[in-house]
Formats: structure tokens, C-alpha cells, sequence
């Protein structure tokens, strides 16, 4: 079923592929309008469009008056052939979509951009948007609607597979785990030197498998928009207390030690405590694994009237300049053996950036070769519920 | 006769079942019995009383969610403490579970050499 989502998927894409190339065709044609004969220019134009198989509307920038619409546009919109001629888009379509639409063209009004790109889920439409403006004359808006139901039902499909086998991997891998870690901890009896080896270094797979499952789950939550936050005022100094506690034993596995350099006054920040948590221990763990032994992990943080940024500051081995572009992308890690070597999905920096970006926050970070990395997150201040001592040390921190 | 505190385990996964009446018994001071299916339990429970509750969720024909609330028709599962065990750990799911009057949910994959300290933690 999936291979045959899969077909269907480049099928579309491939049909969409030659649509969109006609319609620029058309839309150069409104450029270069004199270079076809004009006799034959509307029947030509008209016809090539009804071969294409979106949904194209061509409409008067300045009035919105429909100039053309093709059978696809017809149908989609439920009309009749030609029923459009000498109307303007607020009289074919309802209020809501045309506010909706204008909402959407916003950038090419204003003049900022002169084609864009949108998904409307409502009507299953990827919607490309061109402002063809014919050397000083009228300007025209086209609009190209690409049918993405087949594509939307792929993406369910696919989400939820993925889904049931994350879930479904979760069982043997609970066996798995739960059998090595009994034989470990010598619960059925001693094991050879050599053998103990061996089941440890399964055991410690078995725990990277966790992770990576873990990982997967979380990147589609946040792809299909399915993860949930619940955000509410936390204090950041408690978060980050409980961060350094549950992150300790695994820096201590590097030799690395977290010192937390920050006041110890409440400061309430608008977050998920879960999920801020998460980040802070994807940080605290990338640290710890690219750091030189015996070095430490500091983290810090300062503040502006509306932000409080987090800084988890590394004395590692850093980020070479080649590997900084793509650092954030899913299955990314500096060296393809790091995800060997050091364990981890690559996914972690991925899953951290997408959910501060959740909270309105940035992360981002400067590395340098051999010295270390230092990442920093922003996440917004709790304004009406700062306490006076909060807002003194907000002011201390400010130097005000 | 024993003082072992005694847990009635409802999970469909064999081998799950084995690891954690291995850990319980090794690590915790428990008498472990276990069914494969709510059906096996509710008439396992018939006859015998548990001092705690320890469910899968996922399971085949009846979830842990209906094998609850079926023990809870039973005179003396009214009030014991239940636990669920499962591989689904979003938050929401969790709370969810809670709300059922559950007193614990632990996340699979466990810690075979830890679940028998958190099942004691849990009812105390």
C-alpha cells in the first residue's frame, strides 16, 4: 500500500511537474505576448490551458475581474463554463475565501515578491501564485492550484505507519532490553569477563534503538503538526536544575562535568517544561559527547525586556565551517561515523530546533574547531507574572 | 504462607511477561501472577486478590483501559492500586491514563532492575 501511495506521489508529481512548466509557458507568454500571432494567441493560450490538469484562474491585479479560468478552476469552484466573464472574484466566490486568498497574495500586492507558494488543507490545493505584469500594462494574477489530496492521503498513511511501527518496535525491544538487563545486572547468575562484554554491548544498542524509535516519533509528531505543547509560565531556573540533574550521569560517562552559572531567583519563562527540558537534554547530551574528557559543560543566561536566552557552552571539539550549514537537518551530524562513534539518532539538534521554534524561539549556536561549541536558545519572558524579585534581577542582569 | 505483596500482571507479550516477573521477584519482594488477555484475568481475578494491578494497555480484544474497569465491577479490585504499562508515552496519553485512577504508568521499554522500586514507590 505504501509503495503504491509512493507511485501515486511521483505520478502527481511528475503531472504537476508539466503543468507547472505550461503555465510559466503562459505566464512568459504574457510577457513576450507579441511574439505569437495574434490571431492565433487567445485560442492557442486557451487551449494549451484546458489540457493542464490544476486548476488555473487569471484575474486583473488592480480589480480582481476574472480574465480566464480553466475547466479544472470551473469545476473546482463548482461553476459554469464562461459563467465568470465580466466578474470579479468577490462575486464568484464566498467572502471568506476571497479574504482568505487576499490574506494569502498579501506579498505580491505590496510588491515584496512577484511569485509565491501555499498549501490550502481546506481544499486539498498546493497554490502557486505568479504577478505577471506585461511590460507597464495591466498587471494579471494566476493562480495555479494543484490538487494534493493523493498527496495529503500519502502523508496520513505514511504518519501512521510510522506511528504503528515505532509502537509496535517498542515490544521487542522492551523484551530485549529487559532480558539483557537482567543478565547484567547478574540477576540469573555470573557471566564470563568476555561474555558480560558482548551482552553490554548489546544492551547498549538496545538503548540507542530506544533513542532512535524515540526520535523518529518525535520528528513526525512535529512534521504532521501532531506534537502537543502545553505552555504556561515555568521557572527556568528550576527547569534548568532538573536538566543538569537528569543529564549528570550521562555526562559523567564522557568525563564531562555541567556547572550551572546562572542566579538562583526565580525567572518565569512562557514554556512546555517537558518539552524545554528535551532540548536542554539533547544540548546537554551533544555536549557531553563532543567534549574532551575531564572538560566541562556550562550553561548561562541572559535576558532582554521580552527574552531570556539559554547558552549550553561546550570545550570540545566544535563544529568544522563545512558541517555548519546542514548541523540542524534531520540524520545530520558533523562526521558521518560521529553517529557511530559517540551514539545518537541525529536527530536530537533537529527535534530541539523545532520546538523552540514552537515557543517563538531561535536556536542557534558559534563553534569553533578544537575549542568548543556554545548553542543558544531563546524562549519569551513571563511579563505579567514577574516578581518584583524576578524583575530585580532581570534589571541586575541588564546591568540597570 | 507468604507477606509477599502480590500483583496480578496482564500483558499479551510472553516474553514481556517473563522479564518482568524475573526483575519483580529478583529486585522487589512480590508474588507475580500473570494472564495473557483481560478475559484470562477477569476470571483469574475471580479467584484471587492482588494487592496491585499491573496492566499492559495495548493488548488484543481488551484494552487495560476495559480490563480495569471490568475488575473494578469485582468485589475486591474496587479499590486496588493499578498500574499501567505502556508503549505509548505521550503526555496526554499518560494523563489519561491517570485519570482512570490509575497510580502509576510506566513507559516500555522499562528497567527491568528498576520497575520493581518504582511499582513500590508508586503505592507507598
Amino acid at each position: 500500500m505504501l509503495l503504491e501511495g509512493i507511485n501515486i506521489l511521483y505520478l502527481g508529481l511528475i503531472l504537476s511537474t508539466i503543468s507547472l512548466i505550461l503555465a510559466l509557458l503562459y505566464i512568459w507568454n504574457l510577457h513576450r505576448i507579441d511574439r505569437i500571432s495574434s490571431s492565433e494567441t487567445p485560442q492557442t493560450l486557451s487551449y494549451s490551458l484546458e489540457l493542464i490538469n490544476d486548476a488555473v484562474s487569471i484575474l486583473k491585479a488592480d480589480t480582481f475581474e476574472i480574465v480566464y479560468m480553466n475547466e479544472h478552476a470551473l469545476k473546482s469552484r463548482g461553476l459554469q463554463s464562461q459563467s465568470y466573464v465580466g466578474k470579479t472574484l468577490h462575486e464568484l466566490i464566498p467572502l471568506e475565501a476571497v479574504k482568505y486568498f487576499i490574506e494569502k497574495i498579501r506579498p505580491l500586492i505590496d510588491g515584496t515578491q512577484n511569485k509565491l507558494t501555499y498549501i490550502d488543507m481546506q481544499r486539498a490545493e498546493e497554490v502557486t501564485v505568479y504577478l505577471a505584469d506585461q511590460d507597464g500594462n495591466a498587471r494579471h494574477i494566476v493562480r495555479v492550484a494543484k490538487n494534493i489530496s493523493d498527496r495529503i492521503k500519502f502523508e496520513t498513511v505514511k504518519d501512521e505507519f510510522i506511528s504503528t511501527v515505532s509502537h509496535e518496535l517498542r515490544s521487542p525491544v522492551t523484551s530485549i532490553k529487559g532480558a539483557l538487563g537482567l543478565i547484567l545486572s547478574g540477576a540469573v547468575g555470573p557471566l564470563p569477563e568476555k561474555a558480560t562484554n558482548m551482552v553490554s554491548i548489546a544492551h547498549r544498542n538496545a538503548d540507542r534503538l530506544v533513542l532512535l524509535i524515540n526520535d523518529i516519533l518525535d520528528i513526525e509528531k512535529i512534521a504532521a503538526g501532531s506534537m502537543r505543547f502545553r505552555i504556561e509560565p515555568c521557572d527556568i531556573n528550576t527547569l534548568l536544575h532538573d536538566a543538569v540533574e537528569e543529564s549528570e550521569p550521562y555526562a559523567e560517562k564522557f568525563g564531562v562535568k555541567i556547572e550551572l552559572e546562572t542566579h538562583n531567583k526565580s525567572v518565569f519563562v512562557n514554556c512546555d517544561a517537558d518539552r524545554t527540558l528535551q532540548v536542554m537534554t539533547n544540548l546537554l547530551s551533544n555536549a557531553a559527547k563532543f567534549s574532551k574528557p575531564k572538560s566541562k559543560i556550562i550553561i548561562m543566561t541572559s535576558q532582554t525586556d521580552e527574552m531570556l536566552t539559554v547558552y549550553v557552552r561546550d570545550f570540545g571539539v566544535g563544529i568544522p565551517k563545512e558541517a555548519q550549514d546542514t548541523i540542524f537537518d534531520r540524520f545530520s551530524q558533523a562526521d558521518s561515523s560521529d553517529r557511530r562513534a559517540v551514539g545518537g539518532s541525529g536527530l536530537g539538534l533537529s527535534i530541539a530546533k523545532a520546538i523552540v521554534e514552537r515557543h517563538d524561539g531561535t536556536l542557534s549556536f558559534e563553534s569553533e574547531v578544537n575549542k568548543g561549541t556554545t548553542f543558544s536558545f531563546t524562549l519569551p519572558l513571563t511579563q505579567e507574572i514577574l516578581s518584583d524579585s524576578a524583575k530585580a534581577v532581570t534589571n541586575e542582569l541588564r546591568g540597570v | 504462607m507468604t507477606d509477599k505483596i502480590k500483583i496480578l500482571h496482564v500483558e499479551d507479550d510472553l516474553d514481556i511477561q517473563e522479564v518482568a516477573k524475573l526483575s519483580l521477584e529478583v529486585f522487589g519482594d512480590f508474588e507475580v501472577k500473570q494472564c495473557a488477555s483481560g478475559k484470562e484475568a477477569l476470571e483469574f481475578a475471580k479467584g484471587y486478590i492482588a494487592d496491585i494491578l499491573l496492566l499492559d494497555v495495548m493488548m488484543p480484544e481488551m484494552s487495560g483501559e476495559i480490563v480495569l474497569k471490568h475488575l473494578r465491577e469485582l468485589p475486591n479490585y474496587q479499590e486496588t492500586p493499578a498500574i499501567f504499562m505502556t508503549a505509548r508515552a505521550q503526555k496526554d496519553e499518560v494523563a489519561a491514563l491517570k485519570a482512570l485512577g490509575a497510580v502509576d504508568v510506566i513507559v516500555k521499554p522499562f528497567d527491568p532492575t528498576t520497575l520493581a522500586a518504582e511499582i513500590t514507590k508508586a503505592i507507598s
